[in-house]
């Protein structure tokens, strides 16, 4: 299932996948395996994210 | 001819040297997040289970019809180069081969350079007859000749994918 949410949060804040990746220190692809639903991110790397974009893991991740 | 079947493994050994001792100097520069990890697991995992097939398959081959076109060393070397080849292209499918603190463009360089290196060593090979054994079985040089197309189709796909990401970005 796409993760809109993380699409929408991150475009609000003007910021590419590339630079969200280096933000949290993963590949590019791997920000957007989460956002077409590809990858299931673990809570670290999930915390990390919702750091990175001043959101919750409930905004963000919760189903 | 004696004189390139001399250098090129010695140019071969001393770029391993090379790019090893480039490793040891990066220390723990060679990153993966989870997500590669995850898809180097999984290709690991299909690499195993390439090599026990090939293994399995070459000794029923062997002992069904008493007859075999490898060298029994040539057989085991060549199902350890397919099942290396099935993780390399597992890792490259999944953007899981290079690490996000390393370039992409080193990588595609050296696995030009291998490519080339072993397709001319197994060009040599077949020309001496090397290739082949005395009983007419294929020898160890097919693995150089797996290896360099293998290789030179890793850059290739590096180099597409490394295009289609800037295309992206």
């Amino acid at each position: 299932m796409k993760n809109l949410r993380l699409k929408s949060a991150r475009a609000a804040l003007d910021m590419s996948q590339q630079e969200l990746a280096d933000e949290v220190g993963v590949t590019r692809q791997t920000i957007s395996a989460i956002e077409k639903g590809d990858y299931n991110p673990s809570i670290r790397l999930c915390i990390a994210i919702c750091k990175a974009l001043g959101k919750t893991l409930d905004e963000l991740f919760w189903v | 001819m004696d004189f390139l079947t001399q250098i090129l493994p010695m140019l071969a050994i001393t770029i391993v040297v090379l790019l090893v001792i480039i490793a040891f100097r990066q220390g723990n520069s060679n990153a993966y997040d989870e997500r590669q990890i995850a898809a180097q697991g999984k290709a690991w995992k299909w690499a195993y289970i390439t090599l026990a097939a090939l293994v399995a398959l070459y000794a029923i081959s062997e002992s069904v019809f008493e007859k075999s076109i490898f060298t029994t060393s040539s057989a085991i070397l060549l199902s350890i180069c397919i099942s290396a080849t099935v993780y390399a292209c597992i890792c490259i499918i999944k953007d899981a081969y290079t690490s996000f603190t390393k370039k992409k463009s080193g990588q595609i360089i050296l696995f030009f350079a291998i490519g080339i290196l072993n397709i001319i060593n197994s060009i040599l090979c077949f020309i001496d007859g090397t290739m082949f054994n005395e009983e007419g079985l294929v020898d160890v040089g097919i693995c150089d000749l797996w290896l360099g197309i293998a290789a030179t189709v890793f850059a290739i796909i590096l180099l597409v994918k490394s295009r289609k990401t800037e295309s992206d970005d």
